[in-house]
């Protein structure tokens, strides 16, 4: 069962109504599943007027598919494709109910019929037509970062900042943080662990682990999902294990060289062959053999 | 006198506490221990870096037949430095001592 959610009011509640119908959720849920239409609820446009369209599952199951979270919005301006978002969106109001058979609380003041119906399909073409909100600020402008397509999936971006190794080549920061935090890009001095904000931390060093650990602290995969601008600064990191014994991150720099800082020693941007490293999984890695794939970081992943 | 041997990157270095005894034959190996030629000590970047202790407010690093001390890399071509911290290892980390074992030999 899904829940959806008009957001476009501000003093009455907004249009709610609830899916039963097994095929129209597989039908939702499989045109989400399929395009860059959906993105977090709450992230896009914010001001007066339609905001986005709220899809919900009831069930504590989520949607039990992949790259679909259990609550997602369509029709959002944090959406990366905002057109197949637009679709969705009215796919979405074409199942709005003319008058509910689920009677919920909202429906004491907002009752569903075919003006609102209508009303709604009206500002969501509006939308589409001519995007009403502002233009989303661009973060502040820092000379040392740039934002760059993903080669593996050129719908994604992320960030790549200047190689600055005299930031943690010091005594007071070089000895207490690690190659997880410089993937991440975050000083914590406190040698951090993957999970370990989380309560989710592994003690055993292998390649679904070590992933697990750090998809608790926010870390997603490369290209599935895309990270939102509302992410930004996000990094490109790779994870490698040496089996049994460690892990090791690197993260892409401006240049098209990888950074790493392996444990307490200092940063840098070359292999075990003192090779500039260009591609993690060929470098020279020593002992750390298994390569387990690039993540992205953003700006709401927390490591300790 | 605590010792921590460098060869993690994510993980913490195990680190441990050696007695008096210990001290003593690190302290009488390092009086035996000649100047190098060359003075760097090049570390790589991932895996075993060697190990690092410190003694009378001087760190000293011990790594690839050769001891590090103030600035000043020392020649120890029978890696007896780094073989007596190997040993001087608690049992609960053998499983290292074997590993960098095989990397001496």
């Amino acid at each position: 069962m899904l829940r959806i959610e008009v957001d476009m009011f501000s003093g009455r509640p907004n249009p709610v109504w609830i899916i039963t119908e097994e095929k129209t959720v597989k039908d939702i849920i499989g045109a989400a599943s399929q395009t860059q239409a959906i993105a977090k609820q709450g992230v896009g446009f914010n001001g007066l007027g339609l905001r986005e369209i709220r899809v919900s599952t009831l069930g504590d199951e989520g949607t039990r598919v992949r790259g679909v979270p259990a609550a997602f919005a369509v029709g959002s301006s944090a959406a990366q494709d905002f057109e197949a978002s637009q679709k969705l969106a009215h796919m979405l109001i074409e199942t709005m109910p003319l008058r509910s058979e689920h009677k919920l609380l909202e429906h004491e003041l907002t009752p569903l019929d075919k003006k609102l119906r209508e009303l709604i399909l009206k500002r969501l073409d509006r939308k589409w037509l001519k995007p009403w909100w502002p233009p989303r600020p661009r973060p502040t402008s820092n000379p040392l970062i740039d934002t760059t397509a993903d080669i593996k999936c050129r719908h994604c971006n992320y960030e790549i900042s200047q190689f600055n190794p005299t930031f943690w080549n010091n005594p007071a920061t070089q000895p207490y943080n690690n190659c997880y935090n410089y993937g991440r890009n975050w000083k914590t001095n406190t040698f951090a662990q993957p999970g370990r904000a989380h309560g989710a931390q592994t003690g055993t060093m292998a390649c679904n682990t070590v992933t697990a650990a750090a998809m608790a602290d926010g870390l997603v995969k490369r290209c599935n999902p895309c990270l939102p601008n509302g992410e930004f600064p996000r990094r490109l990191m790779a994870l490698v294990i040496d089996p049994g014994w460690d892990y090791h991150w690197y993260r892409h720099q401006r240049g098209g060289f990888w950074g790493h800082k392996p444990g307490s020693t200092a940063a840098r941007k070359t292999d075990n062959s003192n090779a500039v490293i260009t591609n993690p999984e060929t470098c020279d890695r020593g002992g750390y053999t298994d390569f387990c794939g690039y993540f992205y970081a953003g700006k709401s992943v927390v490591i300790n | 006198m605590i010792v921590e041997i460098d060869l993690f990157s994510g993980r913490p270095n195990p680190r441990w506490q050696v007695d008096e005894g210990v001290r003593g034959q690190v302290l009488a190996v390092e009086v035996q221990l000649k100047p190098a030629v060359r003075g760097d000590m090049e570390l790589p970047g991932l895996g075993y870096r060697g190990f690092i202790y410190e003694d009378g407010g001087v760190m000293r690093r011990a790594f690839a037949g050769m001891l590090e001390r103030d600035s000043v890399v020392y020649k120890d071509p029978t890696n007896a430095m780094e073989r007596l911290l190997l040993e001087s290892m608690p049992v609960d980390l053998v499983g290292v001592r074997k590993r960098v074992l095989g990397l001496l030999s």
